[in-house]
């Protein structure tokens, strides 16, 4: 049996597989991140028990919202839930369950696996970007032997040097404007609750930058969109592609396409790591 | 012997070298740039100027540098927006008849190979000034044995949405308000003209912001800034050198590059052109599909 957990800013989920074929997907447990590391520790393990249900697992492997350290042994920094940060959750959890276990930034899970497995499958050269309380993204290049992975703080693109102090700390990031946080924190409500339809041009104009600066320094043939605030907005989707088509003038252009696997794609991502040969971290 | 070309907005430099090491440069010749616009009349006018300086010896390989996309695997030009008609063209394929190894590579990542050579064997930036047309930025990168070099097209990042026309097609580019022909339109002046303050300040600004983009994608140790013309240009760089640095200790809050103005003269391309003979265990340029 395989574990998969997603730790996402607002809600974490803990898979279970059996084998690394998503298609094996055994049972999923969803609870909110609790801002509390040993709360939130406690409440992976108890699911983690629950979905072994006596069973050995072989591999648990974690996609985590954060700064992942270069020896994928902890979170260096995480701004959505900060008391995750240079906390042993890995050498814990191989004690704990006897297993080994692999961490990895969340939106690099998800683009591996929306490159492997998902719609990015049939591309060479995949960025992928999620959008959802947070802004984040990866690049990855398939060769037949290796695959390239370059982590991509796409939400931090600088769009104005003396603009809206972002939850980084630099100001006139992409993600201010953009990403769910950065939304509630200039309208004073949830992006759900968000219906002006000029503001949902704003936010697909700044996007379009942020995807055109990636697609500049990236170079993809496919350009693949996840998160909340995209999955549930085709008409953001829609004026992204729209505005990509009329400023940038990179051709051929980009596929671009919504993710494959929504909300579970940290997880799948997570799954599809262990059958991705020779991964380089750049 | 050697011949490295560089094409360039204005000029193409052709230099040949006895070997691949230091000061063995033989001859060097420029030409203005506007003859060679069409390519099929480049490539006879290439033929002409190659075979008058291989007479009597036996040519080692070619290594040409051009601003915009090329791919480097297979020679051809897919983006040059200085020579539109040699988008699409083969260069390797057109010099073949040389019967010598032919190399052709962005001039950033050829600046970048360059100063690699001298550098500290760090992760490399080098954002690449080119005098009178735009900015071109590459890294490079030590993994294990090989190199990985990687072009970043950094003149064409937006850092103004919907601001100046930039003559790639979009609005807002980089380059429009830090090089070359911007930096003209905008004050009249060569950027090697420029020594007002607040001029310097304000393309300073716009520089930090781009390079903040570099950087949350790809943090460098060091990260140096050349030209074209390393002479003329030098005090311009050395003062965007500090603003740059001074404003990233201010606004970026991840991890900063030192930033340095490349210490090699005007021959930092040909440098990087012959580099390119040298490093042959390059990990293919992330941009393209091997």
């Amino acid at each position: 049996m395989f574990i998969a957990i997603d730790i996402g800013a607002t809600n974490t989920r803990v898979a279970s597989f059996g084998s690394t074929d998503p298609a094996s997907l055994l049972t999923l447990e969803k609870f909110s991140s609790s801002q509390e590391y040993s709360e939130l520790y406690d409440h992976i393990t108890e699911s983690i028990w629950k979905l072994s249900d006596g069973n050995p697992i072989e591999t648990i492997t974690i996609g985590s919202a954060g700064l992942v350290a270069p020896d994928h042994k902890l979170l260096l920094r995480n701004a959505f839930l900060p008391a995750t940060a240079n906390k042993p959750i890995v050498d814990t959890l191989e004690h704990e369950f006897d297993t080994k276990v692999l961490l990895n930034n969340d939106a690099v899970c998800s683009a591996v696996g929306e490159s492997y497995l998902g719609v990015g499958k049939q591309g060479k050269r995949i960025l992928y970007i999620t959008i959802s309380t947070g802004m984040g993204g990866a690049f990855v290049k398939k060769e037949d032997d290796k695959t390239y992975i370059m982590p991509a703080e796409i939400g931090h693109i600088i769009v104005d040097l003396h603009g809206k102090v972002c939850e980084c700390g630099q100001k006139g990031c992409i993600g201010a404007y953009a990403h769910g946080r950065g939304l509630e924190e200039r309208f004073l409500t949830k992006p759900e609750n968000i219906d002006d339809m000029r503001i949902w041009e704003e936010v697909a104009e700044y996007l379009t930058i942020g995807v055109i600066n990636g697609a500049r320094i990236f170079m993809p043939d496919t350009v693949v969109f996840s998160g909340a605030l995209i999955d549930n907005r085709d008409y953001v989707f829609d004026k992204i592609k729209q505005l990509y088509e009329k400023r940038s003038v990179l051709r051929p252009m980009p596929e671009m396409v919504k993710s494959t696997f929504g909300d579970k794609s940290v997880l799948y991502g997570a799954l599809a790591f262990l059958s991705v040969k020779d991964a380089e971290f750049i | 012997m050697y011949l490295s070309i560089n094409v360039t907005h204005e000029h193409i430099v052709f230099t040949t070298f006895h070997e691949l090491g230091r000061d063995s440069q033989i001859t060097r010749r420029e030409f203005p740039s506007k003859d060679f616009q069409k390519y099929s009349s480049a490539t006879k006018r290439f033929g002409k100027i190659i075979a008058d300086l291989s007479k009597h010896k036996q040519l080692e390989g070619i290594a040409l540098s051009i601003a915009g996309y090329v791919d480097p695997i297979s020679g051809e030009v897919l983006n040059s927006y200085s020579f539109r008609d040699w988008d699409g063209k083969n260069i390797r394929n057109t010099l073949a008849k040389f019967n010598c190894p032919v190399k052709v590579e962005n001039d950033a990542v050829v600046a970048a190979l360059g100063q690699y050579r001298q550098s500290q064997k760090e992760r490399t930036g080098c954002v690449y000034f080119a005098r009178d047309a735009g900015i071109g930025a590459a890294v490079i990168n030590p993994m294990g044995d090989k190199l990985l070099t990687y072009p970043v097209e950094l003149g064409h990042i937006i850092i103004v949405p919907d601001g100046r026309s930039c003559e790639c097609g979009q609005k807002g580019c980089l380059e429009q308000y830090v090089a070359g022909r911007g930096v003209l339109q905008t004050y009249g002046l060569t950027t090697e003209g420029l020594h007002d303050e607040e001029i310097l300040v304000t393309t300073a600004r716009y520089l930090t912001q781009g390079l903040m983009t570099l950087l949350v994608f790809y943090p460098l140790d060091t990260l140096y800034l050349t030209g074209q013309n390393m002479r003329a240009q030098h005090e311009f760089l050395g003062q965007m050198a500090a603003y740059t640095t001074e404003m990233l200790e201010r606004k970026f809050i991840y991890t900063r590059p030192r930033i340095l103005v490349a210490d090699i003269e005007d021959n930092v391309i040909d440098r990087g052109n012959l580099a390119q003979f040298t490093y042959s265990g390059r990990i293919t340029d992330m941009r393209y599909s091997s």
